[in-house]
């Protein structure tokens, strides 16, 4: 049976019950019903932007009542009629997308935290509420626009409407969601500074997301008043916000289907409770929330699909296959690393101090030096131009100015962390999906079988193993696959230049040598320049072709392995084996 | 001789990988034992797994007669087990006398205290109001040092203490342990990349590889050469 | 024109007074404590119950700073602590417990707004103008307030294992600080006096189960911007109050209410970390 068949019946049950459900249940449930439907609808966006995205957000309260404003302010200035629909409409998605671009700009740039977003998400409801009260009779104040004609419709049909465009959304939200794009926006929540260094622009992803949901939020907020006739300040409250994310969070962040029944079941049941037991029922609702935070962080719904995942287990779907191999190298010598006086302050804490080498395609440089002598950092400078205090840095030819380390990985850079950085709860196939987003542009609506990878990806693919593991999530694997996978994410990009931070730290002896091997092959038949930082001084001696040594924040020596190696000066700063060597007769 | 510190059959990792297995040995009272190795063999993951910060898969730790292998790093501390960590092992916004108060548990030996460790650097008595950041790399050592001696340690973990520093500082450093152990009678583990440091402090040796112990013996002319014999393998 | 720069003065003092316990909180286990609105209730109807009981105000505050520290302690072992590495959902539990607290208060006292008499009334004349007293009050209070905090801080032995579980907490431990005991004692602390500052203000301010949530957000975006440290946002508590008066006296109320999180948004996207070093 084709995969499709189940989804596309379980829909077509969900519309039936929507069409039929109206004839039913009485008529204050129906009201009620088609209310919780819009509700549910802002509850998916919510959904999108902190269960895939990771952005708790409280401001999605704000989209929707812009555009319940816009339907009662247009109606109320304009009467009803066609040109108006279409005009507020118009009215409701433009100045929804204007505030969250806006927000997202605010929200989202280059090093802002999660914390931040949310601080953010929550001054925007505040500020518009003031704005509502403080509106006269444009916006009615306190107690909102009421008293203007609206869509004249049978309830029924609006419960049939509403249910049918919730049904869509949902559809919608979880066909986007389980893309390849879905699992881009899932690695941004993952990782965003693995993201960022993968040559994706984290911020403006963000941004995009944060306008789309809000234009669907204001679409649903539209809908809602046109029902009800009336738009209240409390539609776009921070409370309502908050209630959104209630129901999130009650039903399930980043399953669709769970903040969809979480806002049926919350809106419907306190239409119900509120009255017979009023504070009682927010009672409940509160301490369900501490429950399910502390309990089962993945909700009601992510609770149930983790019982009867778990005796799934995955089923190898995806086929590797080669990518289109890029020009060849025109010029296999080249200066692919150019620093110049560079430095690093912190106050009047100097870290780097006039550090200045050059190097070259198809060198293998080791950066070697005692610890605190300043080796991250170096390798920080180098991939992200905020960094450094002075002096300048090239790639490839290309200056890297003052540019956040997405635009200097599309110079040729690629930037492997110390501690393995992959997206945890994505499959090994996704996260070299995601590496290779330049590249490839995810697909919108499906999910790719196949994966192509540049040569040098696929051996590292291949020769660690993970191409036998291809659909099993990151979060699963050993700590060297881990590291294999980072490695072979970095190559996707097919970077002209490689940072390695101490790579082989708590890699077996097997491992460790695998990975010489790789880095040897990559240097001389791939021409790339490879900048690694190690502590193990045998595994550098073996493998490099030039070593620089750091020393408290300078370049202390920049010679062959023979001339480090056998120097006076390194004894002396890096009282490694050197030492006892040298001073202990064997 | 009475035994400070007991380790047997310890195994202990992160995540699912096992980076120390099998390790055991004792250490008596004022003894002093290196743990040699080369880097990246597991040798700081023993001391955090002595100390608790990293779970005992297997085995046991005992202080002092006790079993401590479930005991909070913070609780050994107050049994008198003080570590000196290779890395981020100082307040550097704090000034250097409230990171020699942080030695103690409590200010009411202070002065005495102060004393004693000030007799033995005396670099830092002329420095106590100035902040630890701003030390020089040889100063900061000394500090973080003199702070584990503020609470007279009944057994002493030292990583990688010589690490980057000049041999001046590694001579005076020596000197002040030779002291401490005559003085106060502590035991010490030196974990080292240096062995002609380690080797001049200490009673016995262990080479540590790959998480395991390799060799131990005494420390005796020709223990240089087979720990070399080691490290080149 | 003394009146509004007493205004500033007094606001500023009280915008400290309630964003204390939230900056320690936030200072030492960077985590938003979304209950402190609940607990400045807490506070509040710990005054109003003083006041009916005829209690002096002497004994009230701090009957009213233990009722916050009690409920603080309480939810920092069964909420807070198996939260520290999930501060977004930290925020969300918290903001669950100020409804469970919200809608029990409710139940107890009712949802009408309530009155309490300041304990010194009347005005002061002060440079020519007469001044409500209480007002001045929060002056002292806030003053006192600020170098208790320093002294504790800066001249105790927890102060000391305090900023060293803030500057680095495995060290600390290494060092025989117990971190779990000194985030316990600073969350209890930090509610403590939310619920002080809800006593403090009570005499200002009307009473009602929700009278805590608008002054959540301003203290939430004062703590922010001040990053942490407590002359930060003394700092920041004095130049955003003061604004925040000046707005809404000379240009509109509505806008004034604005002023705090509307500059503090803008600070925080110009300089992230807050003015903790500035």
């Amino acid at each position: 049976m084709p995969p499709l068949i189940v989804p596309a019946l379980l829909v077509a049950l969900a519309a039936a019950v929507i069409l039929v459900a109206p004839l039913l249940l009485d008529t204050y449930l129906v009201n009620i019903l088609v209310r919780a439907c819009f509700v549910a609808i802002a509850a998916i966006t919510v959904d999108i932007m902190w269960g895939y995205c990771g952005t708790l957000t409280f401001g999605q309260s704000a989209f929707f009542g812009i555009g319940a404003y816009a339907l009662a302010i247009m109606f109320t200035e304009y009467g009803f009629g066609t040109w108006q629909i279409f005009a507020a409409i118009g009215a409701a998605v433009a100045v929804a997308a204007a505030v969250a671009a806006f927000t997202g700009w605010l929200s989202f740039y280059p090093g802002s935290t999660p914390l931040y977003a949310s601080v953010i998400s929550l001054v925007v409801p505040i500020v518009l509420v003031q704005i509502l009260y403080s509106g006269g009779t444009f916006t009615g104040s306190s107690s909102g626009l009421v008293g203007f004609e609206s869509f004249d419709l049978e309830i029924e049909t609006w419960l049939r409407l509403a249910g049918l465009g919730l049904l869509a959304t949902a559809v919608l939200a979880l066909v986007v969601m389980r893309s390849d794009t879905g699992r881009l926006l899932s690695a941004l929540r993952d990782n965003d500074s693995r993201c960022t260094y993968l040559g994706i622009d984290t911020s403006r992803l963000r941004i995009v997301v944060l306008v789309l949901s809000a234009i669907v939020s204001a679409l649903a907020g539209f809908f809602y008043a046109g029902f009800g006739a009336v738009a209240a300040p409390e539609n776009a409250s921070f409370a309502f916000g908050t209630n959104l994310v209630i129901m999130v969070a009650l039903g399930g962040r980043g399953t669709v289907i769970g903040p969809v029944i979480g806002a049926l079941c919350i809106e419907v049941a306190s239409a119900y409770l509120a009255n017979s037991l009023p504070y009682v029922w927010e009672l409940i609702v509160g301490l369900a929330l501490i429950i399910v935070i502390l309990v089962f962080p993945d909700g009601l719904l992510g609770a149930v699909m983790r019982l009867v995942k778990r005796g799934r287990s995955a089923v190898a779907t995806t086929i590797l296959q080669p990518a289109i191999a890029a020009t060849a190298v025109s010029n296999p010598d080249a200066v692919a690393i150019e620093v110049r006086a560079l430095g690093k302050h912190y106050g009047s804490l100097a870290v780097l101090d006039g550090v200045q080498f050059t190097a070259y395609r198809g060198e293998l440089l080791s950066l070697v030096g005692p610890n605190g002598a300043g080796k991250t950092t170096l390798i920080r400078c180098l991939s992200d131009g905020r960094e450094r205090s002075t002096g300048n840095v090239a790639i490839a030819g290309h200056d890297i100015a003052r540019l956040p380390p997405d635009r200097v990985v599309r110079f040729g850079l690629g930037r492997k962390f110390q501690t393995a950085s992959v997206f945890e709860t994505l499959t090994v196939a996704e996260c070299l999906r995601v590496a290779r987003t330049h590249a490839d542009p995810p697909a919108l609506t499906s999910r790719s079988a196949t994966l192509a990878l540049p040569p040098a990806a696929m051996s590292v693919v291949e020769r660690s193993g993970l191409g036998e593991r291809l659909d099993e999530e990151a979060r699963n694997l050993s700590h060297g696959l881990k590291q294999a996978l980072e490695l072979a994410m970095v190559l996707s990009l097919e970077p002209d230049v490689l940072l390695l931070d101490e790579p082989t730290a708590g890699l077996t002896r097997a491992e460790r040598q695998g990975f010489a091997d790789i880095l040897t092959t990559l240097a001389r038949r791939d021409r790339l320049c490879i900048l690694l930082v190690e502590h193990d001084l045998d595994f550098v001696r073996e493998i490099s072709s030039r070593i620089i040594v750091l020393h408290q924040g300078r370049l202390a020596l920049d010679g062959s392995v023979d001339e480090v190696v056998n120097s006076e000066l390194v004894r002396e700063i890096y009282t490694g084996q050197h030492v006892s060597h040298a001073e202990v007769p064997a | 001789m009475s035994t400070m510190l007991e380790v047997k059959e310890l195994a202990s990792g992160y995540g699912s990988s096992e980076v120390i297995s099998n390790v055991g040995f004792a250490l008596a009272k004022a003894e002093t034992l290196a743990i040699v190795g080369k880097n990246g063999m597991g040798k700081t993951s023993l001391l955090k797994a002595i100390l608790g910060f990293l779970p005992a898969w297997r085995g046991s730790v005992r202080l002092a007669g006790k079993d401590v292998t479930r005991v909070a790093p913070h609780l050994k501390r107050k049994m008198g087990l003080v570590y000196v960590p290779q890395e981020h092992a100082l307040f550097q916004d704090l000034s250097v006398r409230d990171n020699l108060r942080l030695g103690l548990l409590s200010d009411k030996d202070i002065d005495a205290r102060f004393e004693q460790v000030g007799g033995w650097f005396p670099v830092l008595t002329k420095r106590l109001g100035q902040r630890a950041g701003t030390l020089s790399g040889g100063e900061q050592k000394m500090l973080i040092v003199a702070r584990a001696l503020m609470a007279k340690p009944g057994v002493l973990l030292l990583d990688e203490v010589t690490e980057g520093l000049q041999p001046s500082v590694v001579d005076r450093l020596s000197e002040v342990l030779v002291r401490v152990r005559r003085e106060i009678g502590t035991s010490m583990i030196v974990v080292e990349q240096h062995l002609p440091f380690a080797l001049s402090i200490s009673d016995r040796y262990l080479v540590f590889k790959r998480g395991e112990i390799v060799d131990a013996a005494n420390v005796d002319t020709d223990a240089a050469a087979r720990i070399d014999e080691h490290m080149r393998i | 024109m003394l009146t509004v720069a007493l205004d500033a003065v007094t606001t500023a003092a009280m915008l400290f007074i309630i964003a204390a316990g939230l900056l320690i909180v936030f200072g030492v286990m960077k985590i938003i404590n979304f209950a402190h609105a609940a607990f400045l209730t807490v506070g509040a109807y710990a005054a109003l119950v003083g006041a009916h009981l005829n209690l002096p105000w002497f004994l009230v505050l701090p009957l009213a700073f233990v009722a916050g520290a009690l409920c603080g302690g309480v939810t920092e072992i069964v909420i807070v602590r198996r939260l520290y590495k999930r501060p977004l959902d930290a925020i969300l539990a918290t903001w669950g417990l100020g409804i469970v607290l919200g809608q029990l208060i409710t139940l107890m006292f009712g949802r009408e707004v309530q009155f309490v008499q300041a304990p010194i009334s009347g005005t002061v004349h002060l440079f020519g103008a007469d001044y409500s007293a209480y007002r001045l009050v929060m002056i002292v209070a806030a003053v006192i307030l600020g170098l208790l905090f320093t002294g504790l801080l800066n001249g105790t032995r927890l102060g000391l294992s305090t900023k060293a579980v803030i500057m680095n907490e495995m060290l600390a431990q290494g060092l025989g600080v117990d971190s779990s005991r000194v985030r316990l004692i600073t969350f209890a602390l930090g509610s403590g006096l939310a619920a002080l500052s809800g006593a403090l203000i009570t005499p200002l301010s009307s009473v009602d189960p929700n009278m805590g949530v608008p002054w959540l957000i301003g203290a939430f975006m004062l703590v922010m911007v001040s990053g942490g440290s407590l002359l930060a946002l003394a700092g920041s508590c004095a130049v955003l109050g003061t604004l925040q008066v000046l707005v809404s006296t000379f240009v509109n109320p509505i806008l004034g209410g604005l002023t705090i999180a509307i500059c503090a948004a803008i600070v925080l996207r110009i300089r992230p970390e807050g003015f903790a070093r500035a």
